[in-house]
């Protein structure tokens, strides 16, 4: 890319970082090594002693000017964090350092506001880095949001935080670190530090004003079919009983029609009279019946009518013809 | 059925006469890169790799007037490469609205912006990507991190290779070494929040983009674009149709200058895998989902009957569905990623169920067929509610093409004999006893009036007269 390319630093870049001959190190990145880098320099070459001796003089002399010439690194001092209420009275200054953060939970609530104030340091210098950055994280998720802060040139930092100023993923996160991160152009070492924690309070109202989280494309939750209840009996012992209450029904009818002397006693002469219309009539009523019971079963309407057909005939003839032998009995006073 | 076999046969013939015939993107090989002369030189090899990937590529300037991306009113190209230009415009035949046409078409967009922060950004760009929730930072904004540097300038950065949240397949790390570092040095992306926008490279926690001519001193509030996890440095978009758009935000990141070596680690850096993973990606060459099957039937009935269009309420039903994944010139069986569910809903206005498939064990119907599948399966009671429902699987994941499939079979009420029966109903038992008791009864006094002898005729004679 013509663009890139001219602008000569990416040029310049990737002469540096494609550099293999360790040795010859481009003398502004020194502080980068580690000694253990240069141990390794010293590792591959033991056969030739001149050589090796020449380039243990120069690891020598690279490990000596790293010692004396070690670059200072970012710090920070007179650092104090302070949470006052809006009209009410604020809370004392805590301060903190690099090396020990604020013990504890700080909350924040909505009418809150946070003032952190540090003065950034090259090595015991005064001086303003060109980053000077609070991150805000939720180490839940890894969401990280962060502030620049508003510093002098003398390195004098200030920095105001109310609940308006954090983004709403954060917002509703349970406690969110802090941490400040020093760095800047140059070879002195950047500093990351943890300095609190911190957990936002929300009220009702903030609650309500909270838009909706956007969509993202996911796993949504799971939804399952809730049935209607099924249809209830009543406890079956109670259809029992009430069944044997229905069904006793007929040998109390039976007795009493005994008792009342109901008999049967004229069959045989009605058989006699009349050998088929008795048995048949008898027999096309209890057919009937059945017809009724294999509808209710198994069979459908139009074969239900059909044998009802086939048998209403039967049971009408031969009815006719019982009936006129039953006349007959009461015409003689036997009923 | 004998339709659907028909269908897919000839749809397998037809994806194997495609492969054939134009190479092996989903979308076509045909490729167009609008590239200067001079920038063309920094790019060869990734210009190479695209060629050896069978892409046909047609390499024209931004200024050549013959160029349009329409030819009666079909999409000229399958995919676009925008490599980074000196121009301030892009000419009358780049407009935003042409590439987003070529997006709406199907076509695949591949973006490279300057790496430098001299570089200019054609306006055509920064208002294609203000459209797809992309922003670009105003020309001079450069992207800096004190921490980890791999230059005295601070703007060269070592960057890990990208890691997605386990319920997202990663694409852009199929290089040798999962350990080696991209080199980059740009601008960066902000994203918006559109779940169609992805960031695809991050950059490290404490990086940050600034205003490089206005804040050289200090970045305050005003002059820091955006910074750590939420500055993107390459961003994917994929429009409803599928179709990708993606904004790498330092160009430089696939120049042949980056495909080196490491002196901190002395180590071949990852941008050459990289590039090939991203602009696989872009032009579908990963990522390309493809349903090859679906099948349900009602499980009371079994497989035999596949497809139907009717089920009962309240009846068990098996919904399947086959699913391969395209991974640069072959379909393979597509597993979904374990925190990850593919789930099916049964619809009628709302879904009534929306529950997880799970990989089928055995293969059941034309599935033992489609063997470069996974195939996904459920059985569920439908709901006691009769209506036109739906089977929809609806997976749109980053990263992913949309997929959505959807199947509409009616739900019919219970049937009249297929209700419990009364005597299978114990509140009824009485009743019945009742019918049963008064016909006995009727019978017998049929009996007894027909032959019942009078006890005491003489009596009854005597009453009479």
């Amino acid at each position: 890319m013509q663009a890139g390319a001219e602008s000569g630093s990416w040029r310049r870049a990737q002469e540096h970082v494609t550099s293999n001959d360790t040795l010859e190190l481009p003398p502004r990145r020194r502080h980068l090594f580690t000694l253990a880098d240069i141990a390794e320099t010293l590792t591959p070459f033991p056969r030739s002693s001149l050589l090796s001796g020449s380039k243990l003089l120069a690891a020598g002399l690279l490990l000596c000017q790293w010692a004396a010439a070690a670059p200072p690194s970012w710090t920070f001092a007179d650092a104090t964090l302070q949470i006052s209420q809006k009209g009410g009275e604020a809370a004392p200054k805590q301060s903190f350092t690099p090396k020990s953060p604020i013990a504890g939970v700080q909350t924040l609530k909505p009418s809150d506001s946070l003032k952190i104030l540090l003065t950034a340091k090259e090595g015991n210098k005064p001086m303003r880095p060109h980053q000077l950055f609070l991150l805000l994280k939720d180490p839940e998720t890894g969401l990280e949001s962060f502030f620049a802060f508003d510093a002098k040139e003398s390195g004098k930092a200030r920095l105001d935080i109310t609940q308006k100023d954090i983004p709403t993923a954060l917002l509703t996160a349970p406690s969110l670190t802090m941490t400040i991160a020093i760095a800047s152009f140059g070879k002195s070492s950047p500093l990351s530090a943890e300095i609190a924690t911190i957990s936002p309070v929300l009220d009702q109202t903030a609650k309500k004003a909270l838009p909706e989280p956007p969509l993202k494309y996911g796993k949504r939750p799971e939804i399952h079919h809730i049935f209607r209840g099924e249809p209830r009996s009543p406890p079956k012992i109670i259809s029992i009983v009430f069944l044997g209450g229905v069904v006793a029904c007929l040998p109390a009818l039976f007795i009493a029609w005994f008792t009342l002397s109901a008999n049967v006693s004229h069959l045989p002469k009605s058989l006699a009279a009349s050998p088929i219309a008795h048995p048949l009539f008898f027999a096309s009523l209890i057919a009937l019946e059945g017809v009724f019971f294999a509808y209710y079963t198994s069979i459908n309407i139009f074969q239900a009518l059909a044998a009802a057909a086939i048998i209403s005939p039967v049971a009408l003839i031969s009815g006719s013809r019982a009936l006129r032998e039953v006349r007959a009995r009461r015409l003689n006073g036997e009923r | 059925m004998t339709r659907l076999r028909l269908s897919s046969v000839v749809t397998a013939l037809l994806a194997g006469f495609v492969s054939v015939s134009r190479g092996f993107s989903v979308t076509g090989p045909r490729t167009l890169l609008v590239v200067e002369e001079e920038t063309k030189e920094l790019f060869q090899t990734l210009i190479g790799d695209l060629e050896a990937r069978g892409f046909q590529l047609d390499i024209r300037s931004a200024k050549s007037e013959s160029l349009n991306l329409f030819q009666h009113e079909e999409r000229a190209y399958d995919n676009i490469v925008i490599f980074p230009t000196k121009l301030k415009g892009l000419g009358p035949n780049l407009q935003s609205s042409s590439f987003l046409n070529h997006a709406t078409a199907g076509g695949n967009l591949l973006i490279l912006l300057p790496s430098s922060s001299e570089g200019n950004i054609p306006s055509a760009i920064t208002e294609l990507a203000g459209q797809v929730d992309v922003f670009i930072p105003p020309k001079g904004f450069s992207v800096v991190d004190h921490f980890d540097t791999a230059d005295e300038e601070h703007t060269t950065l070592l960057v890990d290779l990208p890691t997605f949240p386990d319920n997202t397949k990663n694409y852009f790390a199929s290089g040798d070494d999962p350990s080696a570092k991209i080199l980059y040095k740009g601008a960066g992306l902000a994203i918006g929040n559109s779940p169609l926008v992805q960031p695809i490279l991050t950059a490290p926690r404490l990086a940050y983009s600034y205003d490089a001519k206005e804040a050289s001193s200090y970045a305050d509030d005003e002059s820091v674009f955006s910074a750590g996890q939420q500055l993107a440095l390459v961003a994917g978009v994929q429009t409803r149709n599928s179709a990708r758009i993606t904004f790498v935000s330092g160009g430089d990141i696939f120049a042949d200058a980056s495909f080196t070596k490491v002196a901190k680690t002395n180590k071949m850096t990852a941008n050459r895998a990289f590039a090939k993973d991203v602009t696989a990606w872009t032009f579908k060459e990963t990522g390309v989902l493809n349903v090859d099957v679906v099948e349900h039937w009602g499980v009371e009935f079994g497989p035999n009957i596949i497809n139907g269009d009717v089920y009962r309420i309240k009846s068990d039903v098996t919904f399947s569905i086959g699913l391969s994944e395209y991974k640069y010139d072959h379909f393979e069986p597509y597993t979904v990623p374990e925190t990850d569910a593919l789930q099916l809903e049964f619809t009628m206005l709302d879904p009534y169920y929306r529950i997880p498939l799970a990989p089928a064990t055995t293969k059941l119907g034309l599935q033992g067929t489609y063997k470069n599948s996974t195939v996904y399966t459920t059985t569920f009671r439908t709901p006691d509610q009769h209506g036109v429902f739906t089977f929809a699987v609806n997976y749109k994941r980053p990263f992913l093409s949309n997929l959505l499939e959807k199947r509409a079979v009616t739900v019919r009420h219970f049937a009249h004999n297929e209700w419990t029966r009364s005597w299978g109903i114990s509140g009824s038992w009485p009743w019945i006893g009742g019918i049963w008791v008064v016909v006995v009864g009727w019978i017998a006094f049929v009996g007894v009036w027909l032959w019942s002898k009078p006890v005491a005729p003489a009596a009854a004679g005597k009453k009479k007269q």
